[in-house]
């Protein structure tokens, strides 16, 4: 079992940590559905220093991370850059003003199976739904 | 097959396969319409020679044979021996709905050409410029001029000349887009883009180095799906 993990991206973590995103994107109004796919089995450094820049998007209902399943997303808990994910997805999710939930859907392709319960805490706290399509991720717990 | 009306005529040469439907137009005066608009609906040139050949084999009429073109693509034609080739025969191609132009030119000189043309692109909704030989700017213009341009897919510019001072050529006049994709550009290419005012409702966007943010915050009143690929 995973108790220490090592942090994937330290120095990039560091960085931001130092200072906020450099771009501010004005809030997305009219968003509805975002989706990112990932390549490489982790967000590459240049869509983690991104993502954080959408700030607002109001009505955005889901957020969709698309993956191939020979190269699974690594959730690992304590790395910064998870960290840091959750909370842009927990600052995503408070800020929705519609009635419905912001989701979170994990989608590998091809199908297979994974677990992921007790990821992303924060954005779960903050009112995030988090779906897994027949996952293929090794979530590291 | 005289009593036939001819809108089940039609039918039939509608549902003849691809292979054999260019015979169509031979069977009968009253096939030959109809087959030819099957036959002339997707036409794809390879060579300067081909576009050469069209013009001149084919009688040149806004309301004739070039206007059963709906979906026409230039390939691989990097260079014009006559560069006043591709304006002459755009400017028939009156009802053409999606243009492909692949690794192929568009002559600086000609494009005022295309755009006075007046007929060509008045009912395109597809532009897929795929690794053009020709710069941005260049080909700015006509991707404004487009009265119902919908769908825009622009993938890596080979001859990327981003203006000196990003001053636009020309703004948007026209509403967001359906759908806009990027990828593989420069800064300045994204940028210069962005300044034109070309927005969109669906972007997709490979996050490279480029400045994907000023493609973003154009649409962020329009803009109701984003997809970002990235490695």
């Amino acid at each position: 079992m995973l108790t220490s993990p090592p942090d994937l991206y330290p120095s990039r973590v560091a960085v931001a940590e130092a200072s906020p995103p450099v771009v501010h994107l004005p809030p997305l109004s009219a968003l509805t559905s975002m989706e990112v796919t990932i390549h490489s089995g982790s967000l590459s450094p240049r869509l983690a220093e991104f993502l954080p820049c959408i700030r607002s998007a109001p009505v955005l209902s889901s957020i969709t991370f698309k993956y191939p399943k020979a190269t699974p997303i690594e959730y690992i808990p304590a790395s910064r850059l998870w960290i840091d994910m959750d909370k842009w997805l927990a600052r995503l999710a408070m800020h929705v003003k519609t009635n419905k939930r912001l989701s979170l859907v994990l989608k590998p392709w091809p199908e297979g199976n994974s677990e992921w319960e007790g990821c992303l805490p924060e954005f779960r706290k903050a009112g995030g739904e988090l779906s897994v399509i027949t996952g293929a991720c090794n979530w590291s717990k | 097959m005289e009593t036939l009306p001819q809108e089940l005529l039609d039918a039939i040469i509608d549902r003849v396969p691809s292979p054999w439907a260019h015979h169509c137009s031979l069977v009968a005066r009253r096939w030959r319409k109809r087959g030819q608009q099957r036959h002339f609906s997707d036409l794809m040139f390879w060579r300067e020679v081909d576009v050469v050949r069209w013009y001149t084999d084919i009688p040149q009429d806004p309301d004739g044979i070039p206007s059963y073109a709906q979906d026409v693509e230039f390939q691989s034609i990097r260079f014009w021996r006559d560069p006043t080739v591709l304006s002459r025969v755009l400017k028939c191609f009156s009802r053409v709905k999606t243009l492909t132009i692949a690794e192929t030119a568009v002559p600086p000189s000609e494009v005022q050409n295309i755009l006075s043309s007046g007929e060509f692109g008045r009912e395109l909704t597809s532009l897929f410029l795929i690794s053009p030989w020709s710069s941005v700017p260049t080909l700015m213009p006509l991707i404004l001029s487009f009265p119902n341009l919908r769908e825009l897919m622009i993938d890596h510019f080979l001859h990327s000349h981003a203006p000196a001072s990003l001053l636009p050529g020309g703004t948007c006049k026209r509403g967001p887009l359906q759908s806009l994709e990027l990828s593989w550009l420069l800064n300045k290419d994204i940028e210069y883009i962005a300044l034109c005012g070309v927005t969109s409702r669906r972007i997709d966007l490979y996050v490279g180095d480029a400045m994907i943010e000023k493609i973003i915050a154009g649409s962020s009143e329009t803009m109701r799906e984003l997809v970002l690929q990235g490695t």
